[in-house]
């Protein structure tokens, strides 16, 4: 019996076109770059979360959406890119076929937030069930567009088993945000990761600035060891940066051709360019370039495929032979590049921790967010980038309280070597970081030897001690006293120990030295507590060596905890009144 | 130089990495009676056979496992003074030809790694093969967590060989596992497949373990000393 005809439901004839478009997350992270820049977004802010399968957030600040058209926008062939059939022969934007939006919605969890240019107020678009109703409330956002994609393909299990790995997936959206970015100097990029920074992009106005952003989306080697080239030709105009056949690489990861600020994989340019190199590369290297085609848009059709990756051009075979001829004749004449001085390391293009400044002030005004986004995006970075913000978190004392009302106080820092500034409400207090650390240290092995458990480990490389077999006899004597303050040894033949076993604070001693002093004490000395004095002693040294905040700060709180007998105590409180006398 | 019994028990095994452990490899050849070389570039393996022979491995050069009896593969873990491995760990060749009909269950990377030896040796630079020194070794065996992420890097990197993507497989590839070229040098070719389905002389590949993974398997077996002081 011959089955009913039916309509199918938006959601799953958006599901079968999104089988064409969306194919991992990678190809969101293109679709939604490419909405934002035919937006005019002058910053594009992306941020992914485990690869991409968690989330996938675009910010812009581009035109934004008004509210009667984000329902639209949610919609299979809805768009503002064209608006007629001869718009179709002349195409400026990115996108233009209107299934993006639509496609990514039917198999993720997407939520599309906006406002427009000069609106006081946003707007938030979210989809619900299978015929795919808008539903639109009130948002709070700066000028421009959100759009959010979590749980990619959650209801196509299907399509969610052929996702890779999160780092493979990440490392696809990276290298289309990398594609991209390399194709719009006039738009500021940044990356993130699981909230770590990738890479951080300005706009990039002059050369020098373009140089920079190669450089650090294609590696310093590559900037160095390329030619900039650019050749006209009637319609027509090649520009971009040629790599020497030296850096040919195996891969053909490095190789980036746009065609009106479109990327592309094209057989009939890769063919010209392989062409054009065949005499310089050796077989199964591959040439590295950033290219740029720029010609009319009449002349070249981009709605080949979907994914646009092809393209076809009126004239192929003018192009193809633009493009051999003049590659050819710039790598045969090819001379020392005059980029080779470009200062990469001058100002950090990429972001690791310093200057959030950069990045948050636009260099044009009418590019500037509004006051509200800068206040985001500033708390944002702080939070990422400061390491000022990581240390003080570390001045923060469990409890809660202010440092400052604690007997020590808070560090100021470390001054003359070894002694402690720090601030307490009674006064200053200075302390002997040195003396410090044996007073704790020695507590600890103390109260470990009287019977209180201490966390011991074996040591990953276990310390072989050449001793003499009086002094090994010594040693095999006290051996059970060790072991109560966690530091176990053997013997190993008749003249060596091996140290297998040290507790936390003693695990980086060095300890053919320490052992030697212990020998000594041991010799010497009947009481035991000396001989765990000796121990302190050496773990103070290694302890001393952690100058970081955080490590002076423990110290104190643990100084804090010394018992009564300890005397003298390894720092001194000057008051207020004590200081007043000192200094008049 | 009598021949050493192979170990009878995991036990028994771990007890003859605590007797080395700590010693330096200029005192392990000193007991055994044989030459350290001067330096590895031409005794490649030589540590891994020193500690095969002085642990009573009896695989020889079968390729089998380093302990056939209890199914035990040895690795030596080169790290540095901070206990951080310095390179990434060789597990076994990458089949180039036969890809077809694999699985990560028949693999011989599965099975390499089912049952780990690693013998941490501290290798500083420039430090002299002898006074390189061994560290205590322990036994490792993929949790299932570990396993999942092993088994889909191997089947993103088997699918790439099989599909003839062996040239753009690079070092990134993988989260735990990479391939890399294994080979004495450029010359020694091997057979293997491009994107068309030619066969094609190429570098042998390797799969490898990252030093960022053996050093997460070297954290879990340390617990950082940060923590056991706060």
């Amino acid at each position: 019996m011959a089955k009913k005809i039916h309509l199918l439901p938006p959601q799953l004839a958006n599901q079968i076109a999104a089988g064409e478009v969306v194919e991992r997350p990678g190809s969101v992270v293109k679709e939604l770059l490419e909405n934002s820049i035919d937006a005019n977004a002058k910053r594009i802010q992306v941020d992914i979360e485990n690869g991409g399968v968690k989330l996938m957030r675009i910010r812009d600040d581009g035109d934004g959406i008004g509210k009667d058209d984000l329902a639209l926008a949610l919609s299979r062939h809805a768009t503002s890119k064209i608006y007629e059939l001869t718009d179709l022969t002349a195409i400026g934007s990115l996108g233009f076929r209107g299934e993006a939006l639509a496609s990514i919605a039917s198999v993720s969890r997407l939520n599309l937030t906006s406002c427009l240019q000069g609106e006081s107020r946003a707007w938030c678009a979210t989809l619900h069930g299978r015929d795919m109703s808008v539903n639109i409330e009130p948002a709070s956002h700066p000028q421009g567009t959100t759009v959010e994609v979590r749980d990619l393909f959650f209801n196509t299990p299907a399509r969610r088993k052929f996702l890779r790995t999160e780092r493979t997936e990440f490392f696809h959206i990276e290298e289309i945000v990398k594609r991209i970015a390399l194709s719009r100097f006039d738009i500021g990029f940044m990356l993130r990761h699981n909230q770590k920074i990738m890479f951080n992009l300005r706009v990039a106005e002059d050369d020098g600035a373009k140089d920079k952003r190669v450089a650090s989306l294609c590696g310093s080697q590559f900037i160095k060891n390329c030619e900039r080239v650019e050749f006209n030709a009637v319609g027509l105009r090649l520009w971009g940066w040629l790599g020497n056949p030296e850096i040919a690489r195996s891969q053909n990861d490095l190789q980036y051709f746009y065609v009106n600020g479109r990327v592309v994989r094209d057989k009939l340019l890769n063919h010209a360019i392989r062409q054009a190199y065949q005499d310089h590369l050796y077989d199964g290297k591959h040439a590295c370039y950033v290219l740029f085609l720029e010609c009319c848009p009449e002349t070249v059709d981009v709605n080949v495929h979907p994914t646009k990756h092809e393209v076809r051009f009126h004239e192929s075979r003018l192009v193809h032979d633009f493009v051999f001829s003049q590659l050819q004749r710039a790598l045969t004449n090819a001379h020392v590049s005059t980029l080779a001085t470009v200062e990469i390391d001058a100002e950090p293009e990429v972001m690791g921790s310093e200057q959030p400044r950069n990045t948050v002030a636009p260099r044009t005004p009418q590019t500037r967010p509004s006051a509200t986004a800068v206040r985001e995006q500033l708390a944002g970075y702080r939070q990422m980038t400061s390491p000022a913000k990581q240390t003080q978190q570390a001045f923060i004392p469990t409890t809660n309280s202010d440092p400052r009302q604690l007997p020590l106080g808070r560090v100021l820092g470390l001054v003359l070597e070894n002694t402690i500034v720090c601030e307490s409400e009674g006064g200053l207090v200075l302390v002997d970081y040195h003396h410090a650390q044996r007073c704790v240290i020695a507590q600890q092995l103390l109260q470990a030897w009287q019977g209180e458990a201490i966390p011991s480990q074996p040591l990953l490389f276990p310390a072989s001690i050449q001793c003499s077999g009086e002094t090994l006899a010594l040693f095999n004597k006290a051996k059970d006293e060790f072991v109560k303050v966690g530091l176990s040894f053997d013997q190993m033949g008749p003249t060596m120990l091996m140290v297998r076993e040290a507790p936390a604070p003693l695990r980086k001693l060095d300890f053919a030295a320490t052992f030697e002093a212990l020998s000594v004490s041991l010799l010497t000395q009947d009481d035991f507590k000396k001989t765990l004095q000796v121990l302190a002693v050496h773990g103070a040294d290694v302890a001393v060596k952690q100058q970081d905040r955080e490590s002076l700060n423990r110290c104190l709180r643990q100084c804090e905890q010394l018992s009564k007998e300890v005397q003298p105590k390894p720092w001194i409180v000057l008051d207020k009144a004590r200081l007043k006398e000192l200094v008049t | 130089m009598p021949l050493i019994e192979p170990p009878t028990s995991e036990t028994e095994l771990l007890s003859r990495c605590q007797r080395i452990a700590g010693l330096s490899l200029g005192q392990l050849a000193a007991e055994l009676g044989v030459d350290v070389p001067e330096n590895l570039l031409k005794a490649k393996g030589w540590i891994g056979q020193l500690l095969e022979f002085t642990l009573g491995s009896d695989a020889g050069n079968a390729p089998r496992p380093d302990f056939t009896a209890l199914n035990i593969e040895l690795k030596t873990l080169p790290v540095n003074a901070e206990g951080v491995p310095q390179e990434s760990t060789f597990v076994c060749v990458a089949e180039l030809l036969n890809t077809a009909g694999q699985t990560w269950e028949s693999s011989l990377v599965k099975h390499k790694l089912s049952r780990v030896l690693w013998v941490p040796v501290l290798t500083g630079k420039g430090l002299p093969v002898a006074e390189r020194r061994l560290g205590q070794g322990f036994f490792w065996s993929a949790n299932v967590e570990q396993e999942h992420i092993l088994r889909t890097d191997w089947q993103e990197l088997t699918e790439m060989i099989a599909l003839g993507q062996l040239e753009s497989i690079t070092a990134r590839h993988g989260q735990y596992l990479q391939i890399r070229p294994k080979g004495a040098n450029k010359r020694s070719l091997t057979w293997g497949i491009d994107a068309n389905g030619h066969k094609i002389k190429t570098l042998p590949r390797g799969f490898y373990l990252r030093a960022s993974f053996t050093r997460q398997l070297l954290v879990a077996q340390n617990t950082s000393q940060n923590n056991a002081i706060a």
